[in-house]
């Protein structure tokens, strides 16, 4: 053995809980090469320190003090939800008539396209999701609805449903005092700035939900800009 | 565990404290060795375990429950290292142990000493380190606690224990390596 490999094997000794001892080719050189003992014996003692190391004692009442976490914030965050709820949901019903604003601007005949699939889903005179794929691909400011159409479960309005909730939501990440107070919500964290950690919100929100393209949720931010969204925000 | 867990998603409270008191010790150990300071461990133990009871119904039955919890709680630890980072007002509470003579005098022995080195290491090398001594797991459970590949937990749990020697030697606490001169020197 070489001396430049024998810390990376006493490494993986280490590694699998095992002692130089236990190594015979790693305990010869050790033995044979001051320069290896020592690194070895700074091992030992680094590990010995560690393990000397008093275990922190855990407070006696932190099952006490969980559960009261635990009763307590519901009765909070459901005062937070509903405001919350209530400005996203405005929002959001604000956001949707702009679309429809919008796209009437536009030309697209967004209000043609739902009847016209919804009259051939009750008739059954001709495929809805092929109304549907047609209708949609007017749709000039937003062709991901087109795509969207496309989705492999065969029911374009499913899709609709599932990218309009995942609009609601992204109303909520965006919007600041909404989603905290940097807008921005991740599931695992809650707010980046640690004032709405409120995961469970999040994931309620998304779950299921299929993420949007860019350009979609730039549509939305787009509207959203336009919004008096602090004023809504902070009531 | 699994029983237990059913019984919490239950609403059953005596299984909730069951939970925090099987677990407290572990959950705290790392949240205190990771934030070096007694208060905010607490806290952070407390909301993990919060977290935890909220998320149950997300715990995968298949997967062992001790590394899903260390998992939360050092999520918790880095998002409170990095709010503390963001307001350093709150940085002066730290129990931090520093490289003056005071302190130096008041570690006084290996123990303390290791702890402080802990203390000045980077938060994933810190953290890998902790979950592989302190708390046993394998290299593979490490990997999913973290979400990183199982090579880059063990370059870290290396990392952190060469670093450690190194700042044991910077305090004089282990002596100087001598030079290798003999590095074809072969044995046997």
């Amino acid at each position: 053995m070489q001396c430049e490999e024998f810390e990376d094997r006493l490494n993986t000794v280490l590694d699998e809980r095992g002692r130089v001892e236990w190594d015979a080719e790693l305990d010869l050189h050790r033995e044979t090469c001051p320069v290896c003992r020592h690194l070895a014996s700074a091992y030992d003692k680094l590990l010995e320190g560690f393990y000397a190391l008093a275990a922190p004692q855990a407070p006696d009442d932190m099952s006490l003090r969980v559960m009261a976490e635990l009763t307590a914030r519901p009765a909070e965050r459901r005062r937070s939800y509903s405001r919350k709820m209530l400005a996203a949901a405005s929002l959001a019903t604000a956001a949707c008539l702009l679309v429809l604003v919008v796209q009437a601007r536009n030309g697209a005949h967004s209000a043609a396209v739902i009847a016209a699939a919804d009259d051939a889903k009750v008739t059954g005179q001709s495929d809805p999701a092929s109304a549907t794929r047609t209708a949609l691909a007017q749709f000039p400011l937003v062709p991901e609805l087109v795509a969207i159409a496309e989705s492999p479960d065969g029911d374009p309005f499913a899709g609709l449903a599932k990218e309009t909730g995942q609009g609601l939501a992204n109303v909520m990440l965006f919007v600041p005092g909404v989603g905290g107070s940097r807008g921005i919500i991740d599931a695992e964290n809650g707010a980046a700035d640690g004032s709405a950690a409120d995961p469970a919100w999040a994931v309620q929100m998304s779950e299921g939900l299929k993420p949007l393209t860019d350009s979609v949720t730039d549509t939305v931010n787009l509207i959203l800009r336009s919004l008096p969204v602090d004023a809504l925000a902070s009531r | 565990m699994r029983q237990l867990v059913r019984r919490c998603l239950d609403g059953d409270q005596s299984a909730m404290v069951d939970l925090v008191d099987r677990y407290r010790g572990p959950v705290f150990g790392l949240c205190y060795r990771m934030l070096r300071h007694r208060q905010d461990a607490e806290d952070v133990t407390q909301e993990s375990f919060v977290r935890v009871l909220r998320g149950l119904h997300t715990w995968d039955p298949q997967r062992e429950f001790l590394p899903w919890l260390l998992a939360i709680a050092g999520n918790r630890c880095r998002t409170h290292l990095a709010a503390r980072m963001r307001h350093p007002a709150t940085s002066s509470l730290v129990e931090q142990v520093g490289d003056d003579s005071v302190q130096l005098a008041q570690a006084r022995n290996l123990a303390e000493e290791v702890e402080l080195a802990l203390s000045t290491l980077r938060t994933e090398y810190r953290e890998a380190f902790l979950l592989f001594h302190q708390h046993e797991m394998s290299y593979a459970q490490i990997g999913a606690t973290l979400d990183c590949p199982l090579g880059t937990v063990k370059t870290w749990v290396h990392r952190a224990r060469r670093e450690l020697i190194a700042r044991l030697k910077l305090r004089g606490v282990l002596e100087e390596l001598p030079e290798c001169n003999a590095k074809s020197l072969k044995i046997g």
